[in-house]
């Protein structure tokens, strides 16, 4: 009886989590699917999307296997690829940078005693939870004053003091023991020595949990380019994903595709450690 | 595991970095090359040729597109006439009642004009318009009173009808005291468009001797510009005698007004009832500037053979596109004719 009963629970479960796994990896598939649809498919099932009360066929497999997008992308237009490379760079630049900010910042809170701390972390905690517009016109202003509008380096200054990050590098230093650091600094070590060679390390979980997050969080970025940036052709990936239209749908599920990479090779690469990262800073 | 998604990584951006490299050569090379001039303003002046026979030398046709029935005959061939001098009476019984009903259906439109309102009020003014030009065309094609009268001084010297029959087309033919001839020639029917009473004209004449040189002359009425066929027949006054049925070479000459945008012909598209320029854009691209096109709807003002005028105000330096290796629309990328092989 009890065992019936674990096998009907078992199944139960199973199928609630297969049936989870479905509707995450649907999207995936359906995009890695359609990605090698010919134009003539697309434009067949697609010739409704946009338009009201159009009807739009779900359509997974593609009838005739082309690779008629992937050589538009990938070997006719230099544009995709370019912006995928602009894409890359911006999120590189600005994730590095944040790691950086995010230590010292997180690194001060967390183990320095200094007036108004714990106010500081309050005030993080609350822009943290702030959602991305309310600070946009605010900073829209303070780039035009400094001249930066239009320019990469708009999306990039910004990018780099994220409330989010401080606070999770907050969490994560706080939880390693003080006594660590006294120890560092009684042979000697100074407060740089002491990051690189001590907080660093032992943060290395928290730091890559913060690399994937907001290595993700700025892939997608979509409001911040086409605010600050005035040419088209500045504009990363993630805006041209974004901008899908009937004329170019069969060249969205590719870009897609070439969206993924990335961010996939970067969550298998530091799996271990991601999870490991969010455990640890008790954000789990 | 970890060194194996390194590879992977590695690999993939190897190959993607490639593929940025290879498709922006085929993308340099596949790119539409364009010729292009730049946009100005002026006159359009325009000089065209065309061989022309000459038809009447210093004569006025009396004619008739309808059929007259002649009542009586008031000159004889040789006669000299004054101007408004009757030639002769017709038969207006027939057209007395046509302009009578002409003349009824303009009161009834009046009165309707004056007793409805709105749309009903606009409609019966439209009908108004409508019946006082077909008065108005009837008193055109019938004399008032049947009676025909010269329009200019001369001698009559073809008669096309006798008392009581019926005629129609020339019906008499007046030499005028006036030196005038009438040429036809096919052309056009925009250059037709274009012909206008006052323009400056020149023309040389092949089998009269004494007229090889260019004769200056200026164009004294277009009678018939029948447009659909695109053949026109201009009176002009001569400086010298011509001969009638003379071949002659006639050479218009017209200046425009002034226009603030000229372009090439070449440069603009017929799409329907559209006419589009391409206007070339230096962009910045993600390798620095680049040359895109940008589709400008126009309406054209004017045109000669070379140019056109556009109702659009372009920048003093604004270069068109007249002509592209490959079919371009808004917001194209393009590459300069000269830059192959670069």
């Amino acid at each position: 009886m009890i065992k019936k009963e674990s096998r009907v629970s078992s199944f139960s479960r199973y199928f609630v989590l297969s049936l989870f796994a479905v509707m995450m990896l649907l999207p995936v598939v359906y995009t890695v699917c359609n990605s090698f649809m010919s134009s003539y498919e697309i434009n067949r099932y697609y010739e409704n999307i946009g338009v009201e009360n159009g009807f739009t066929a779900f359509h997974l497999l593609p009838d005739v296997i082309s690779f008629d997008s992937y050589y538009k992308v990938f070997v006719a237009t230099p544009d995709y690829l370019l912006k995928f490379w602009v894409s890359l760079l911006l999120t590189s630049v600005i994730v590095l940078g944040q790691v950086v900010v995010s230590v010292l910042a997180g690194y001060s809170l967390a183990k320095f005693r200094f007036p108004f701390r714990d106010t500081f972390s309050f005030i993080i905690i609350i822009l943290m939870m702030m959602p991305y517009q309310v600070t946009l016109v605010s900073n829209y202003i303070v780039l035009e004053r400094l001249g930066i509008l239009n320019s990469y380096s708009a999306l990039i200054l910004p990018g780099i003091f994220s409330p989010f990050g401080v606070f999770l590098m907050r969490q994560v230093i706080s939880t390693m023991p003080s006594s660590i650091l006294e120890a560092a600094k009684l042979d000697g070590a100074n407060q740089l020595q002491i990051i690189f060679f001590v907080l660093v390390p032992r943060c290395k979980s928290g730091i890559i949990s913060l690399v994937i997050l907001s290595f993700i969080d700025y892939w997608n970025m979509v409001e911040q380019p086409l605010i600050f940036l005035d040419n088209p052709s500045k504009y990363p990936l993630s805006v041209f994903l974004a901008s899908c239209s009937k004329s170019n749908i069969g060249l969205s599920f590719t870009c897609g595709v070439l969206a993924m990479i990335p961010v996939v090779l970067l969550f298998l690469y530091f799996e271990k450690e991601l999870c490991e990262g969010i455990a640890f800073s008790n954000l789990k | 595991m970890k060194k194996k998604i390194l590879k992977i990584t590695a690999l993939l951006f190897v190959l993607l970095f490639i593929c940025t490299a290879l498709s922006r050569t085929v993308y340099q090379i596949m790119l539409p090359t364009v010729k292009l001039e730049s946009v100005t303003k002026g006159t359009l002046s325009e000089k065209t040729d065309y061989l022309a026979e000459v038809d009447f030398v210093n004569t006025e046709d009396v004619s008739t597109d309808v059929t007259w029935t002649v009542l009586m005959l008031e000159v004889k061939k040789g006669d000299e006439v004054e101007a408004g001098q009757t030639l002769f009476i017709i038969d207006t019984e027939e057209s007395d009642l046509e302009r009578e009903q002409l003349s009824l259906n303009v009161k009834i439109a009046k009165e309707q004009v004056l007793s409805l309102t709105g749309n009903a009020k606009a409609q019966a003014e439209i009908n108004l318009k409508r019946a006082e030009q077909a008065l108005s065309k009837h008193d055109e094609i019938y004399p008032k009173d049947g009676v025909v009268k010269a329009i200019k001084a001369g001698r009559v010297v073809e008669i096309n009808c006798v008392s009581n029959e019926s005629v129609s087309g020339t019906v008499m033919r007046i030499e005028t005291n006036e030196s005038r001839i009438g040429l036809s020639f096919d052309m056009s029917a925009d250059s037709a468009l274009q012909i206008k009473e006052g323009s400056p004209v020149q023309f040389s004449i092949f089998s009269s001797a004494d007229s090889t040189v260019p004769a200056p002359a200026r164009i004294d009425e277009v009678t018939a510009n029948d447009f659909g066929g695109a053949t026109a027949t201009v009176f002009v006054k001569p400086a010298k005698k011509v001969e009638l049925d003379s071949k002659a070479k006639v050479t218009f000459k017209r200046e425009s007004e002034f226009y603030p945008t000229l372009v090439p012909l070449s440069s603009v598209q017929m799409m329907g009832a559209e006419n589009i320029i391409y206007v070339v854009k230096n962009e910045q691209g993600m390798f620095g500037e680049k040359l895109t096109v940008e589709a400008v709807n126009v309406q054209i003002l004017d045109k000669s053979n070379r140019y056109a005028a556009v109702d659009i105000k372009l920048d003093k330096d604004a270069k068109v596109v007249t002509y592209a290796s490959k079919a371009i629309s808004n917001g194209s990328d393009v590459r300069l004719a000269e830059q192959v092989g670069k």
